[in-house]
């Protein structure tokens, strides 16, 4: 075996909206609460007379995907019908781009070196826009269809087959998935299906033999099974080579139980979709979005390392802000809106992010963020109170400034210094304080005193825990440590 | 059946009087209360949606067209929905689930109304409302219009929202107005123009239909004729006859008359069901059983779903050319078909336009025949789709376009103005216009100016 592969990539990736692609109705980003065929009407649910209408803040994001990988954006941007019979499409056809030059974005290239060292460049074929499909359920009796997901904006990025081995792969959707969270084009979540991939391999003798037939497995929706599926058919394929055989170009899925591949269609049963240009949409006008994109003064980020190094964070922060790109997005918003109110302690923001703050629904509310954090920094909340606070916003939270809330749930810290130092010293006479200085007095280890420091503020409710060790300490060096 | 002549194929009196009930006389507005009927293929909240079609039989329209909202907020009445071809398929008003449109200007039965808007022209003519709105694909709205002896005007396209209309053909589909006279007909006209952020295809009109001077009748100041209009050996002598007297009362009111040769107008018909085969194959196959449309009941497996369903729920016509339109879009004959037809189509849009700008408007027959004789429907259907010869090319353009009777009071068959694009509310006063001449010359003034005066 040891042959060559050529891979290339179809990724589908959800934009960001909470709106349809051709209607008003809301997608499942923008109530995900919404029971099964809720969020439907009479276009989405295929009705005569139900006529598409563009959603132009879809086509604005995914022009931000042109821009970012260097794609070019035509001047007009057309949309064909892809004419099928099957119970997720309710039109029997599926709104899309197919007109080559009238599709969001022409070539294009996703550079890895900036994220990667020795990281290479891939080069894109297209990428067009297009409605996504309902969700099919099989039973043992019957099926049943949902259309809450049919119309969400999909991106369909297709690169050349430029890639030679699963880690190129990887490498690759890394770069791609940091770009695209970062500039808010799509969440990206692979685990609700917001980012899927049709993966082509083809396995040929070696790096200088012509290209063999090309293999396309569908919809794989994690890297594990990317990188599953790229080993299985690199042997499938390399054994077929071995014995004789000729691989035949067709479509296979993606059993992710007993991780192998089977066949959905050959080459000769490839449905013929039909396509023809929509009569419903108007060719849209692009020169409105090119020039505003052309105008913006945003940096491009792909490499997430570079941005948050500048921003003066630890290494030690990167690799969490790596793995959740959308977090830098949250940490930079916080920033911003930080820089107008006051300085907040870049560590304590991104404590809060990487620890504790899950950021869906939460976004309207970063001025009570930024002073919530403020209020950390100036110690009058404590951090535990804090990110329980913040994890409020969106469900339980009800107040419109950080302090009445505070207030209300009784966060407030004690700060005052004379307070503690009267409780340190009643406690001082106690049997389990004099122990725990003792036990402080032969290990020189703070930590050892958490316990005792941990029941003082449970009995103290708000009270400061920093300036009560601070306290102790105090006390310690005063009344133990001059004995020794 | 809901009236003698089937044209009516829903009508509740409950409904109607709620209408009535809920008018406020404090937001009265000039057309307030008038009644206009509503061919079936045309969305009206709570009222049966059927296009016609066995396939939507019990299906209930959720919502209101465009053009309906658009009625009831100038206070018109919905009054009742009327009898079509099923989809719009069709030229005499007799493949619907409701069965044949009879005309009712000729006696037993014998004559259909035209299609496939013959409903929305047969209440007209029989005096059940003053005004009705139908859908003009390729003549659907002129042509019954000219069987019924009464006004169409099938107005340019984009200014009519779609939104509500069953699609036909998305790209030739326009609603129009069917009318007693032509005054009420763009009255209607005027009332349910305009753009809709329902419908990406509908055309900001604000501004452009201003009523200029109050002037109420106009005559153009030239006509084009079509030599090869004329020239078709198919067309009745005597209807051509009655169309060249009526080109003599422009004439004697100091019309220029000016001939035009087409090169491309005999390739009109085939580019024109190209077309609508291609889009209707497309806009048809929603209808699968699955959702809102009528389900097949001894089906098992989806496959046998869908060609149950479809098998039952669609009419002879209807699959003909959805067999048609796919055979067209498909892989390798596409480019050879479809491609080609609209090349054709710009090249025939080309040629018009040039006619239109050495012209005020041009006149041509809406029909080869005066009259359709149930005797000749359905014998050939090829026969049937050279008879849309006439009205076909002003969809293909885009351009409005008004039927007119001949004689409002004789059965003389009629005549169509083409207009420019944007030109309805000349249309209609051309339309008076030659109306009073008519009646001018019957008291024997040739020149209409001097009878007003």
């Amino acid at each position: 075996m040891r042959k060559s592969l050529v891979i290339g990539l179809e990724v589908h990736v959800q934009l960001k909206s909470s709106r349809k692609m051709f209607c008003h109705q809301l997608t499942m980003q923008g109530n995900s609460e919404a029971k099964e065929n809720e969020l439907v009407d009479p276009l989405v649910f295929g009705m005569p007379g139900a006529l598409p209408v563009l959603n132009e803040n879809a086509i604005y994001n995914a022009a931000k995907f042109a821009w970012l990988f260097n794609a070019t954006i035509p001047d007009v941007c057309t949309w064909d019908r892809k004419n099928y019979f099957y119970p997720d499409s309710a039109k029997a056809y599926q709104l899309t781009q197919n007109t080559i030059g009238q599709r969001i974005a022409e070539g294009g290239y996703v550079d890895c070196s900036l994220v990667r060292e020795g990281g290479k460049t891939f080069k894109l074929d297209h990428a067009h826009l297009e409605e996504d499909v309902g969700k099919l359920t099989h039973y043992k009796h019957e099926s049943t269809v949902d259309f809450n997901r049919a119309g969400t904006p999909l991106l369909e990025i297709v690169t050349k087959p430029d890639f030679r081995n699963s880690d190129e792969v990887i490498m690759f959707l890394e770069t791609l998935i940091a770009g695209l969270t970062y500039h808010e084009i799509s969440y990206c979540r692979m685990n609700r299906g917001e980012l899927r991939c049709d993966v082509n391999i083809s396995v040929r003798e070696n790096e200088d033999s012509p290209f063999n037939n090309r293999v396309e497995i569908k919809n794989l929706n994690s890297f594990e099974s990317i990188v599953d599926v790229i080993k299985y058919e690199h042997h499938r394929q390399a054994n077929m080579m071995d014995r004789g055989e000729v691989v035949q170009q067709e479509t296979r899925g993606w059993n992710t139980l007993d991780k192998h591949t089977y066949l959905l269609r050959s080459k000769e049963n490839a449905e013929d979709y039909r396509y023809m240009p929509d009569p419903d949409i108007m060719p849209y006008n692009m020169s409105k979005i090119k020039q505003s994109l052309m105008c913006n003064d945003i940096q491009k980020i792909y490499a997430v390392k570079d941005l948050l190094l500048c921003r003066g964070l630890p290494r030690d922060y990167l690799k969490a802000f790596i793995e959740n790109p959308a977090h830098i997005r949250t940490y930079e918003r916080i920033m911003m809106a930080a820089e107008t109110k006051g300085h907040i302690h870049t560590i304590t923001i991104a404590n809060c992010i990487i620890n504790q703050i899950k950021i869906d629904s939460r976004e309207l509310m970063f001025d009570v963020i930024v002073d919530t954090l403020l209020l950390l920094d100036k110690k009058e909340i404590s951090f535990e109170n804090a990110t329980k606070m913040v994890n409020m916003i969106g469900s339980d939270f009800k107040w419109e400034r950080a302090k009445d809330a505070i207030k209300a749930l009784g966060y407030e810290q004690n700060n005052n210094l004379t307070d503690i130092e009267v409780l340190v010293d009643i406690l001082s006479g106690l049997e389990d304080f004099k122990k725990a200085m003792a036990v402080y007095h032969s290990s020189k280890e703070a930590k050892i005193l958490n316990p005792l420091i941990g029941s003082i503020v449970k009995a103290n409710k708000g009270i400061n825990p920093v300036l009560v060790r601070d306290t102790i300490l105090k006390h310690y060096n005063e009344n133990y440590a001059i004995s020794n | 059946m809901f009236n003698k002549n089937n044209s009516v194929v829903y009508f509740n009196k409950e409904e109607m009087d709620k209408q009535v009930e809920a008018i406020d006389i404090k937001k009265w507005k000039p057309l307030s209360t008038l009644k206009v009927a509503v061919k079936d293929n045309i969305a009206v909240q709570g009222q049966p949606f059927a296009c016609g079609s066995n396939i939507l039989k019990d299906f209930i329209s959720p919502y209101d067209a465009t053009v309906v909202k658009k009625l009831r907020d100038n206070g018109l009445l919905i009054a009742c929905r009327t009898n079509m071809d099923e989809f719009g398929m069709g030229s005499s008003t007799s493949t619907s689930i409701y069965g044949k449109c009879f005309n009712p200007l000729y006696a037993e039965g014998t004559h259909s109304a035209g299609g496939s808007s013959g409903g929305s022209a047969a209440v007209v003519a029989e005096g059940l409302v003053n005004v009705s709105l139908g859908s003009d694909t390729g003549g659907s709205v002129r042509q019954p219009a000219a069987y019924c002896n009464v006004v169409g005007l099938k107005p340019t396209y984009g200014v009519i929202s779609r939104h509500g209309l069953g699609a036909y053909a998305s790209s030739l589909d326009t609603i129009g107005v069917i009318g007693v006279n032509p005054r009420i007909t763009y009255d209607v006209f005027n009332i349910i123009r305009g753009q809709d952020s329902n419908d990406s295809t509908s055309i900001d009109t604000t501004g452009m239909y201003e009523d200029a001077n109050g002037s109420i009748a106009k005559l153009p100041k030239s006509i084009g004729l079509i030599k090869e209009h004329f020239d078709n050996p198919n067309l009745d002598p005597i209807l051509k006859k009655n169309i060249e007297e009526a080109i003599e009362h422009f004439k004697n009111n100091e019309v220029i008359i000016k001939w035009f040769d087409s090169k491309y107008l005999k390739y009109a018909i085939s580019t024109y069901y190209i077309i609508a085969m291609a889009e209707a194959s497309s806009n048809l196959g929603r209808y699968d059983g699955v959702r809102y449309s009528k389900r097949a009941d001894d089906a098992y497996g989806i496959d046998a779903l869908y060609k149950k369903s479809r098998g039952q729920g669609f009419g002879t016509e209807v699959k003909r050319r959805i067999l048609m339109g796919t055979y067209i879009l498909s892989a390798g004959y596409s480019d050879k078909y479809y491609t080609k037809a609209q090349q054709v189509r710009a090249l025939i849009k080309e040629e018009m336009d040039s006619f239109l700008e050495k012209c005020d408007v041009i006149l041509s027959p809406v029909t080869p025949k005066i009259a359709k004789s149930f005797a000749n429907v359905h014998v050939n259907p090829l026969e049937e789709y050279l008879a849309d010869l006439y009205t076909v090319p002003v969809n293909l353009c885009g351009l409005p376009a008004i039927s007119l009777p001949i004689n409002r009071d004789e059965i003389k068959g009629s005549f169509q103005l083409i207009g420019k694009n944007f030109s309805e509310l000349d249309l209609c006063y051309y339309g008076i216009g030659y109306n009073i001449c008519t009646v001018a010359a019957r008291n024997g003034i040739n020149n209409w100016k001097e009878y007003t005066k």
